[in-house]
């Protein structure tokens, strides 16, 4: 029985109808956030389970994509899980016969579907467990997080264009200066767009809010800080980087082999 | 092949030209997808051609005309002015994403329709399945950059947007499609047919959100 399940769970058309039920779920869902932007913008600054009682347990006809996703992927992790091991356990005696660059290659998806399990795992904790608090920057304003660390904004710039003509008076860069509190120590340092600040296992974001198609109707813009901590985030990365070099090895060497 | 390689080199010279327009060097207009899109398709055209040693596959390569012929065209009605970057848009990682991205894509278009031919019974040696994987790993490529960027700039590698979730599809669909090959009993048509249908999805999700900037276009005054 336990063994009918594993091979179930190891088998390659339940891998492949998982992904491409979850490709059909995602382009279903995408539709759905096209048409209802305002029911997931906050998904994208709040916890899932939060976001799922405060908004969609009231539009299960809306969300119930999002309930499906996770059940799916939760049995497409599983399954990749299971088609690495029995993959890894297949090869792994055979490493000394095939010699090093026959047997890296045949244990390159493995190693792939194990980098795609870290990205999923990644994901999911992100959406379960970041902290995260996002708020509107005002001079001096001083700003209390956890464990004692405080931010204060001590000053704001906004930059414009002045070259070339056609760009002239559009938005080009925001930054603002930081004082940075920890029981520790305390610190001054500037943050812009694009350039976060990490500091207390935190990143720190500039995020502008321009009108949108309308640059120079940004002439003074909303900017808010984002703080916050997602330990997934780096895990998600890392291993899409580790995936794709691994893919960008793998498919050009398997014709040899 | 002379006249195609006349154009390959005056629409080179074009996307060029986009970059220096301002008078300074700005490079993402020259990475805008109506533009950029047929421009991929035709250096991938050439490469093909140049490098393929199979006199059988030429054929096919020629074809290729008609649908880099079809988005240029596509491109004369779906106009891009250059817009300033905004704080946002500050880094390389613009230029960086959009470039694999559209190529990404070229791949496998082209993928879907070397994989129509292979239908017809005329792709013998399944380039369908090499630039599906090409395009797959570029894809790829491009989805973390994307994710780099986003992170950087709003704090999230990926967004609960139209956008991100249409890409997580594509990439999640060219995936299935990768596994087709280790079911025993599907063979290379069902994998053809797999490689139109992702060739579908991605020009449906592309044109369906540039449907509301699409104009004639206009000559002169």
């Amino acid at each position: 029985m336990v063994k009918r399940i594993w091979d179930f769970c190891g088998d390659i058309k339940v891998n492949f109808w998982l992904i491409f039920a979850i490709s059909l779920n995602l382009a279903v869902g995408a539709y759905f956030i096209k048409f209802n932007p305002t029911l997931f913008k906050p998904l994208n600054h709040s916890l899932v389970q939060d976001w799922f009682i405060q908004y969609g347990q009231h539009r299960i006809d809306q969300s119930g994509w999002l309930v499906l996703l996770f059940v799916l992927a939760f049995f497409l992790g599983v399954n990749t899980f299971v088609c690495a091991v029995k993959r890894f356990a297949q090869l792994w005696p055979q490493r000394k016969q095939s010699g090093f660059r026959v047997f890296s290659v045949k244990i390159s998806p493995s190693l792939i579907h194990l980098c795609f399990l870290a990205i999923l795992a990644g994901h999911f904790y992100s959406l379960i467990a970041i902290y995260e608090r996002n708020v509107p920057v005002h001079l001096n304003q001083q700003i209390v997080l956890p464990q004692g660390n405080s931010v204060e904004v001590l000053s704001r710039e906004i930059e414009h264009y002045t070259t070339p003509a056609a760009f002239e008076g559009a938005l080009k860069q925001c930054s603002v200066v930081l004082k940075l509190q920890s029981p520790q120590n305390t610190e001054t340092r500037e943050l812009r767009v694009l350039h976060p600040i990490y500091w207390q296992g935190m990143s720190i974001h500039l995020d502008v809010m321009t009108q949108k198609n309308s640059q120079n109707a940004a002439a003074s813009p909303e900017l808010k800080l984002i703080i916050k901590k997602d330990p997934g985030v780096a895990v998600v990365i890392v291993c899409f980087a580790a995936l794709c070099l691994l893919m960008f090895w793998y498919f050009p060497q398997r014709k040899k082999t | 092949m002379v006249l195609f390689c006349i154009g390959f080199v005056s629409h080179t010279l074009y996307q060029l030209s986009r970059s220096l327009s301002l008078g300074i060097l700005f490079v993402n207009p020259v990475f805008d997808a109506s533009y950029f899109l047929p421009w991929s398709m035709a250096a991938i055209c050439l490469g093909m051609f140049f490098f393929s040693k199979e006199e059988k596959n030429k054929a096919i390569i020629h074809s290729m005309i008609i649908p880099i012929g079809l988005f240029s065209v596509l491109g004369l009605f779906l106009p891009r002015g250059i817009m300033p970057p905004g704080p946002q848009h500050q880094t390389i990682l613009v230029s960086v994403y959009y470039s694999i991205d559209i190529i990404a894509q070229a791949c496998l278009i082209l993928g879907g329709w070397f994989a129509f031919f292979h239908l017809k019974g005329k792709d013998q040696d399944k380039l369908f399945n090499s630039l599906i994987a090409a395009g797959f790993i570029f894809y790829s490529i491009s989805q973390v950059v994307g994710a780099y960027w986003a992170y950087l700039g709003w704090s999230l590698p990926m967004h609960w947007s139209t956008k991100h979730i249409q890409s997580a599809s594509v990439w999640c669909y060219y995936a299935a499609v990768l596994h087709l090959r280790y079911f025993p009993t599907w063979n290379s048509r069902h994998e053809s047919w797999f490689a139109l249908g992702g060739a579908t999805l991605l020009l449906v999700f592309n044109y369906s959100a540039q449907l509301s900037a699409f104009s004639f276009p206009m000559f002169g005054g």
